[in-house]
């Protein structure tokens, strides 16, 4: 405490007393947010900043006309979303996904790709 | 409006502490200090019987009040309203299937252990069997104060993720032995004062010493461990500045270091003043402005508290800076 650079370091160290929490963000995907891939993926995997809470996290995949061409429910393991799609025709398709990090926050988005030349 | 998340998490924060650092204080400070017969038997009980009342105030408060923190969290969760979340079985999937839900049950498991063992020293009198089950409320009360690192952003830094855990449980342990234990050193000071027998000043001197050896101890861990869980969330210094979070963050260090400031000031002037001049009036006054300063700290610790409730809502510099475009 005597010291000046004790005392300025530890100025640094109450700043996280206690949990402040982190937020999952989508970190990229497979395919790749707005990108054309010319042949049909079989699924679809997410890869997040933090780990996920399974029971809380969704991922729905639909064409152009709203119908949902994944094949149900996702499976998680700690920062990766994944779900198996329906054999895809050339078109343009909607990832929407919502999860919870094991830091209890939820966060939600959608991407497009493109299946096709 | 205040969220309801942000006030339940700074009572639930503010009676943890408490709880745990009244625990801490009687183990460290107060029975060795009054282990010395019956030489301050008004004082001890005058104390004894209000930092009881305080323990279990504070015991009580923290264990209701994350019970309140668990049905709040299911509602923002589900976005569903308190009775969906009751009759729907939300709740339950938070508390059994989350990692949130695990550190939860653990933690009320310790509270309620926690509790048993304070009912039992309530009812021992026996010197070997009291220090045992003091050791053992200690145990419980940093593993309960501690596992609330399991339920915040202790989980993140992937591969690091165990290290950033262990650091953020010795960082709220040494928040409770230090901003915790504040409470009772103010009172046991204050119980020593209004009962002025023969050596209360030295005794006085005797505890704000070892409480003061503690908290350079509690400043130490802090210093690690604060580095540490700093280095996981904050993702450069700039983000002090450039994020709500790295400002909110800023507000908090001023006030630690107000907080260290006038702990230097105790340990420096008045602690060293009060045991030079232990019997005497000049004493007596040290004594009164050791109590009056150490409220200070109360005050300024608990302000921390009321910021550390916002920041856990808040994204992290490191992800504001990094997703936020």
């Amino acid at each position: 405490m005597r010291s000046p650079t004790l005392v300025t370091t530890a100025l640094f160290t109450f700043m996280a007393i206690s949990a402040a929490n982190a937020h999952a963000f989508l970190d990229h995907a497979e395919p790749r947010v707005g990108n054309s891939t010319p042949t049909a993926p079989k699924e679809v995997v997410l890869f997040f900043t933090q780990n996920l809470e399974p029971a809380f996290s969704s991922m729905e995949v639909s064409d152009a006309n709203g119908a949902r061409v994944d094949q149900g429910k996702p499976r998680i393991s700690a920062t990766t979303m994944r779900v198996g799609l329906k054999q895809l025709p050339p078109g343009t398709y909607r990832v929407r996904w919502q999860v919870l990090s094991v830091d209890t926050h939820t966060t939600e988005g959608n991407f497009t790709f493109r299946v096709g030349p | 409006m205040i969220n309801p998340l942000v006030i339940v998490r700074d009572i639930h924060f503010a009676s943890s502490v408490i709880a745990a650092g009244v625990v801490f204080f009687d183990l460290f400070v107060a029975s060795p200090v009054l282990w010395k017969g019956l030489r301050f038997a008004k004082a001890e009980f005058h104390f004894r019987k209000a930092a009881g009342k305080i323990l279990w105030i504070s015991l009580v408060l923290s264990m209701a009040s994350a019970v309140a923190w668990l049905c709040l969290l299911s509602m923002r969760i589900a976005g569903k309203t308190f009775g969906d979340v009751i009759t729907d079985g939300t709740i339950w999937t938070v508390l059994s299937q989350t990692q949130f839900g695990f550190a939860w049950e653990m933690r009320l498991l310790f509270g309620v252990l926690l509790g048993a063992c304070l009912l039992l020293l309530r009812k021992t009198s026996t010197g070997s069997a009291t220090t045992w089950l003091m050791t053992a409320a200690s145990l419980l009360a940093a593993a309960y104060l501690g596992a609330l690192a399991f339920a915040g952003h202790g989980q993140e830094g992937a591969a690091l993720a165990h290290i950033h855990l262990a650091a953020d449980f010795l960082h709220l342990n040494a928040a409770g032995l230090w901003l915790g234990a504040l409470v009772p050193l103010a009172l046991l000071l204050a119980s020593l004062r209004r009962f002025p027998e023969d050596g209360w000043m030295s005794a006085a001197a005797a505890a704000a010493g070892r409480f003061s050896t503690l908290g350079i101890l509690a400043v130490g861990i802090l210093l690690v461990s604060g580095t540490i869980n700093a280095a996981f969330l904050l993702g450069g210094m700039h983000n002090l500045i450039d994020t709500a979070y790295g400002r909110l963050l800023l507000l908090k260090v001023a006030l630690f270091a107000a907080m260290v400031g006038l702990a230097g000031i105790n340990r420096q002037y008045l602690l060293a003043r009060l045991s030079k001049s232990a019997g005497t009036d000049q004493g007596a006054r040290t004594a009164q402005q050791l109590i009056r300063s150490a409220l200070a700290e109360i005050a300024l610790g608990f302000a921390i508290v009321l910021v550390v409730g916002v920041l856990g809502i808040m994204a992290p510099a490191n992800d504001m800076a990094g997703h936020v475009h």
